[in-house]
């Protein structure tokens, strides 16, 4: 596989991730418009400013997801000199981070449904979940990624497309830590 | 497909990420803070946001020094986000706080 260069001077393939995060951004502003609209149209509790009194757990997660980030853009920046010990042990840093912060919103999921908070309840609820449901799913993917390009890079060891490889990996995943970024400040800091 | 190890001659900004890494971790702890002023919170809330944002993109995602063909498409999709949401606020009247 070649790196193919198009008429904008710029790999095709990296052209390609970024118009697909071009439409994952307008993925997200739905959904965010869509929460921001709906939020404050509940007829019925319990309402944001009720659940979301103190946000410190999910302070804590968006710093695991920041440093997942940290851990991602030392992988690439490993592979690119080359290092194989130290890419397997960032990229695993980066799967396991990735894990840890879906294993916290898995425990405020639940805390939230034990507080009464669920997709039918009320019209914030349903945007909440919605909302965060999906980022929590990019996540989920963005795992999966990791782990198998680790699994590839131990098989096939550095081949002159895995750099390109871990490279678009890596603005997918910093991708989906930018749209926390936004949630954590519009959904649970401004309640 | 070649099966020896290949190597770029990218520079080496692992300094850079660990004080960017930093600096979005700061930004967040002022975030958390500032989420219990009694006026211009949210101001403070989306320039700190916009900033962390910033940073992901600019540096990890390395729009800083890649070509602004990248940045400009990101630009597209940024600017279609704020009229979609500036349309709303105005139209369902978002109320943000």
């Amino acid at each position: 596989m070649e790196h193919s260069v198009g008429s904008l001077g710029v790999d095709t393939k990296k052209l390609g991730m970024w118009t697909f995060i071009g439409s994952e951004v307008m993925l997200f502003t739905g959904l965010i418009t869509t929460y921001l609209v709906f939020r404050g149209k509940s007829l019925a509790g319990p309402y944001p400013r009720e659940l979301f009194a103190d946000p410190t757990i999910v302070a804590i997660n968006t710093l695991v997801l920041l440093m997942s980030s940290l851990t991602m853009v030392l992988a690439l920046s490993a592979v690119e000199r080359g290092d194989r010990k130290q890419f397997f042990q960032f990229i695993l840093a980066t799967d396991a981070l990735g894990a840890l912060f879906l294993s916290v919103q898995v425990y405020e999921y639940k805390k939230l449904i034990e507080e009464g908070l669920n997709l039918g309840v009320n019209m914030f609820g349903a945007s909440f979940f919605t909302l965060t449901g999906f980022h929590g799913a990019h996540v989920a993917v963005g795992v999966m990624l990791l782990l198998s390009t680790a699994l590839r890079g131990a098989r096939y060891g550095f081949t002159k497309e895995f750099p390109l490889g871990v490279e678009m990996i890596g603005l997918y995943w910093h991708f989906v830590d930018l749209v926390w970024v936004v949630i954590f400040t519009l959904v649970y800091l401004l309640k | 497909m070649s099966h020896q190890p290949q190597t770029t001659h990218a520079p080496n900004r692992n300094r850079l990420y660990v004080i960017t890494f930093l600096a979005l971790g700061i930004l967040t702890m002022v975030e958390f803070a500032a989420s219990n002023l009694p006026a211009f919170k949210l101001p403070v809330l989306l320039v700190l946001a916009a900033t962390k944002a910033s940073l992901v993109a600019g540096i990890y995602m390395h729009l800083k020094f890649d070509s602004r063909a990248f940045t400009t498409l990101v630009a597209m999709g940024l600017f279609c986000a704020v009229i979609l949401v500036g349309a709303f606020s105005v139209v369902l009247n978002i109320h943000f706080d």
